[in-house]
């Protein structure tokens, strides 16, 4: 309400200010009315140019003043134009009695002309304060409007200064009870939460003190609500926690158990080399207790780790995140080695070691690597005699006597023959191992056998003296003719080239136990009970004699032992150091069924 | 609070007249002069005044006159003309406003066929009018400010109401008359006829007037009557299409006629100057006429009444000495 | 006249001797041969061979162990023959051997070799 009465002050002070401005408007007009007044006047004295000129001018100002003001009231307005209206009539009588005055100056009828003159300036003047009045009745128009506008501004001015009182009055009631309200609000609420009743809000919306107190007060019950709420939640949170750690467990456990009963070996280091899993593969492998492993570092546990190639690869997968394969040489406290095949990968808790034991496949390989070497070299030798002698023989030919001619020759034929020995030896084991051995059986004179292998030897060894005892009547056997001569032949030789020259070889026959035995002793210098054990070993190189060791490798007696154990005979040596040895071996008379052997 | 408001800023509205209605006769000429008159009476502003009149019409202002002075009208509406008279006849006459004016209120109407095309043409002709009208002043002032002697005119005497009869049948040459007659002969003559008039050259005033017994004796019926004229004039300026309707009404010519010179009339309620100076212009036209007897002008200012509208509109009363 | 030149040859395999001797005679050498280790040694003492020629492979002393004792009392040049292959080489001429040759090998390649350890004698 102050504001329209506020407006309606601003719209009175106005219209005092125009009717103010009007007033002079009409100060104005009467100015000018008086001026005209005077200088008809004077214009009628003596009929002279100044007057009639500052009338003219005086009569046009009014006439321009009338044309431009606005009376917003329409009787004001109609005043105004009444008087614009006097003042045209005004100029046209004042410029006809301009025009007596020289019609007289001509001459023509006076008495007319003075008349019209009189009449002109009577109307003349009557028109001046016709205009005179109208303006003051105009000016007292302005003055009844200042007046009672000035009224209402009063009127106005009282009426805000009520409504002010009015409204002070009513806020003030309104504020003390608005302060008692938020007062009592205040108190229950507080004595509400006290009792424990977090949920309770005063809600006090008043923007004074009291209000933001209540607020304040609203915001800390929250604060205690919600802590007391994730209290709870914090509760059903660990709850759910342990739950989820015993899922996680069962799972682990489920992990484990697959990783525990693993072949290979499975450990996991952190990223800070500790041993966070090992099963129990793993920790065989690494020849140390789990319980001694987890939780510590590798360095710990294997000092001197850092500089091996194993902690390079290691390393390089903890860093770069990579996977790796390696065969590593492990070197145990106690100077034991073992291979290990490696499998090293990237987990997220830091890195997998799959640990695979091939330390068996390595010496077999290092054997199998021996033997290798072993055989190259065993047929070197006899390559080198026939090679050499028949070089020989062709370089020098003409130089050489018969006699010459005839032993490098001779040489030569035989060492081509041991050459034919070996190789098919090899052959013999091959077939033997790849289970490709077939044994092609037939009636078999042991004697005729017997011969043979030893009149072979005597050409080869002639220095040896070889016997054969045979029974008077020795019963065939059904074997495989061409494998038992091998097999007399290899332990004859062995027998020559581990016995002295000039020392006996015996080959012998017999029946025993319903199965046919054939042994070859020599007079060598016997074999102690260790190597026996490992005399028919595969790829053993056996240093039979006193001291180093001559060629020969275990290749002979190991065909020996595939080829007497395919008829399902036994093959075993009885020998003491210095005393010579005895190799035997039992051919049963009839096939016995052997998985191993296929019969034809 | 706004009750309050109004308590205080309410001025003056009207008082209810305690007194019984007061019987007054009011002589009116009927012309666009009487416009408040027939207003004031016909919406009932007179009654409202305590004032129960009766209209009485007189074909011109010296007959209106006549009947005041004859105790037949209280009040009686008349132009300057007649007003002049009356004073110079030593009348009791008390004018207590002018209540409205024209200055192109008097016109001459001529006949085209009596070779009449401007006001020299004038000269030697027979021009009718009635006598101690405005009409004859006009037709001097008219005249004389043409620079045509008045003694070349021959004036006939034509009561006011008799002046278009008299022209339309040829008794005269022209005749120098008021609305609504001047409208009447433009119709009637239709091309035959010829206006001729000089705006400014006279300002017609008419006025009411009453005696000057009953203005010292009846100061408040003056004033209902003032106040109901200011109250026609209001309406007047408001309502202009209205009120033209009233005035046919009792006029009993057509109220489309008025239209065309309704703008020139202003309705007023006022004591100038400049009737004073009017007066006594025509008082002096009328002694000098006259043969033989030097007569004073008489001093207007002791037949004017101002105390009535002094107290209605004070501001309306700018005679000084008044 | 210059007496030829002494051959000194050790190898266990009397088939490598025959031809060796053989072949040695027949291209104007004087040839002994031993077919161990500690013969070799006493021969290399008391017959005073200009080279020797060695094989490793020999029952008692082995070819390393007859060189490594040669060589405390002896400069004479020593040229190694073994079917170990050239694995054998660089023990060979640590332990102090002149030249290795591999078995099987070219007899001429031995002449040569002789020929180049012993070079103030020549040959017929």
């Amino acid at each position: 309400m102050a504001l329209v009465i506020g407006v309606g002050l601003f719209f009175s002070y106005k219209v005092v200010a125009d009717a103010q401005e009007k007033d002079r408007v009409v100060q104005q007009i009467m100015y000018s009315t008086n001026q005209l007044n005077n200088m008809v006047a004077a214009y009628v004295l003596h009929h002279e140019e100044r007057p009639k000129l500052q009338f003219l001018a005086e009569q046009e100002s009014m006439g321009s003043l009338t044309a431009r003001v606005r009376f917003p009231v329409q009787e004001q307005q109609l005043v105004v134009d009444h008087i614009r209206g006097h003042d045209e009539t005004i100029r046209s009588l004042f410029l006809k009695l301009v025009s007596s005055q020289e019609r007289i100056e001509s001459g023509q009828d006076a008495a007319l002309l003075r008349e019209a003159e009189e009449l002109l300036r009577g109307q003349l003047i009557i028109e001046i304060s016709d205009v005179l009045g109208d303006a003051t009745r105009l000016e007292s128009l302005v003055d009844e409007e200042i007046t009672s506008t000035q009224r209402t501004v009063v009127v106005l001015v009282i009426a805000l200064i009520l409504t002010a009182a009015v409204s002070l009055t009513m806020v003030l009631i309104l504020t003390m009870r608005s302060i008692t309200t938020s007062l009592a609000a205040l108190r229950r609420g507080t004595e509400v939460v006290g009792a424990g009743n977090l949920g309770h809000r005063i809600g006090l919306a008043a923007r004074d003190e009291l209000g933001l107190l209540a607020r304040s007060f609203d915001h800390m019950t929250e604060r205690l609500q919600a802590m007391t709420v994730s209290r709870e939640d914090l509760q059903q949170e660990v709850v759910e926690r342990k739950q989820a750690e015993v899922a996680l467990r069962q799972q682990e456990n489920l992990y484990h158990s697959t990783l525990d009963g693993m072949l290979e070996g499975c450990q996991i280091l952190g990223l800070d080399w500790r041993y966070l899993y090992v099963n129990d593969t793993a920790a065989r492998h690494g020849r140390r207790a789990r319980e001694d492993l987890l939780g510590r570092t590798m360095m710990e546990v294997y000092p001197g780790i850092e500089s091996t190639e194993l902690f390079v690869q290691l390393q390089r997968c903890m860093r770069d995140r990579t996977s790796h394969h390696m065969e590593n040489e492990f070197t145990y406290p106690d100077g034991g080695k073992g291979w290990f095949q490696l499998s090293i990968t990237p987990v997220p808790e830091g890195v997998f070691m799959l640990s695979l034991d091939i330390t068996e496949r390595k010496s077999m390989e290092k054997l199998k690597d021996e033997f290798i070497a072993m055989v190259s070299h065993e047929l070197r030798t006899p390559l080198t005699v026939v090679l050499g002698g028949l070089h020989t023989l062709q370089d020098h030919s003409s130089q050489l006597t018969a006699e010459e001619r005839d032993s490098l020759l001779r040489l030569a034929y035989l060492e081509a023959e041991s050459l034919t020995d070996i190789v098919g030896n090899l052959l013999e084991l091959s077939r033997a191992d790849s289970g490709r051995l077939i044994l092609e059986r037939g009636v078999v004179n042991m004697g005729v056998v017997l011969d043979g292998a030893l009149r072979k030897a005597g050409a080869q060894y002639p220095r040896h003296h070889f016997v054969a005892e045979l029974p008077a009547s020795l019963p065939e056997v059904h074997a495989d003719c061409v494998r038992l001569e091998r097999v007399l032949s290899n332990l004859v030789d062995n027998a020559a080239k581990f016995s002295p020259e000039g020392s006996p070889v015996r080959v012998f026959a017999t029946t025993r136990d319903g199965e046919m035995l054939v042994g070859v002793a020599d007079q060598g210098d016997g074999i102690s009970a260790a190597d026996q054990a490992r005399l028919f070993a595969p790829f053993e190189r056996l240093g039979r004699g006193s001291a180093g060791s001559t060629g020969g490798t275990g290749l002979g007696l190991l065909v020996c032992k595939r080829l007497v154990e395919a008829h399902g005979g036994r093959i075993w040596v009885e020998s003491e150091v210095g005393k010579g040895s005895v190799f035997q071996f039992t051919v049963p008379f009839w096939p016995i069924t052997d998985s191993r052997v296929v019969e034809r | 609070m706004l009750v309050a408001v109004i308590v205080l800023t309410g001025g003056g509205c009207g008082e209810a007249t305690p007194r019984p209605a007061e019987r007054t006769t009011i002589a009116v000429v009927p012309s666009l002069f009487a416009v408040p008159l027939y207003v004031a009476y016909d919406k009932g502003y007179f009654s409202d005044e305590g004032l129960d009149v009766n209209l009485q019409s007189y074909a011109s202002g010296p007959q209106a006159l006549d009947a005041l002075f004859s105790g037949r009208a209280d009040f009686a509406t008349a132009a300057d003309t007649p007003m002049a008279r009356a004073a110079v006849d030593g009348k009791p006459m008390a004018v207590i406003a002018t209540i409205a004016e024209n200055d192109q209120a008097v016109l001459v109407v001529a006949r085209k066929d009596r070779g009449i095309s401007g006001v020299e043409d004038l000269r030697g002709k027979r021009v009718g009018l009635a006598l101690g009208t405005a009409a004859e002043f006009f037709l001097h002032i008219f005249l004389t400010t043409s620079y045509v002697s008045p003694r070349d005119v021959q004036t006939v005497n034509i009561a006011a109401d008799e002046v278009v009869d008299a022209l339309v049948k040829g008794e005269v040459d022209a005749v120098s008359t008021w609305a609504p007659y001047t409208l009447v002969l433009q119709d009637q003559l239709g091309p035959n006829a010829v206006v001729l008039g000089a705006p400014g050259i006279y300002a017609m005033n008419a006025s009411v007037t009453v005696r000057h017994d009953f203005a010292a004796n009846n100061p408040e019926r003056i004033k209902g009557f003032l106040r109901a004229i200011l109250r026609s004039n209001t309406f007047i300026r408001e309502h202009p299409d209205e009120a033209r309707v009233i005035t046919a009404k009792y006029m009993a010519e057509d109220s489309s006629l008025y239209a065309r010179e309704w703008n020139d009339y202003s309705f007023v309620a006022e004591l100038d100057q400049s009737l004073i100076l009017n007066l006594e212009g025509q008082a002096r036209w009328m002694i000098r006429g006259e043969a033989g007897g030097v007569r004073r002008t008489p001093n207007f200012l002791d037949f004017i009444y101002a105390d009535g509208l002094k107290a209605v509109q004070p501001g309306a009363v700018t005679v000084p000495g008044k | 006249m210059t007496r030829p030149v002494r051959v000194l040859v050790a190898d266990d395999e009397p088939g490598i001797l025959v031809f060796v001797k053989i072949k040695l005679r027949g291209s104007g050498y004087e040839v002994m041969t031993v077919a161990s280790g500690t013969e070799a040694l006493e021969q290399a003492r008391t017959w005073a061979p200009d080279v020797l020629v060695l094989d490793l492979i020999m029952p008692g002393k082995d070819g390393y162990q007859t060189l490594k004792e040669l060589r405390s009392f002896s400069h004479m040049p020593v040229i190694v023959l073994s079917a170990w292959g050239e694995e054998a080489r660089p023990k060979s001429l640590e332990l102090g051997a002149n030249d290795f040759i591999a078995k099987p090998f070219d007899p001429d390649d031995l002449v040569a070799s002789i020929h180049r350890l012993t070079p103030r004698a020549s040959t017929p």
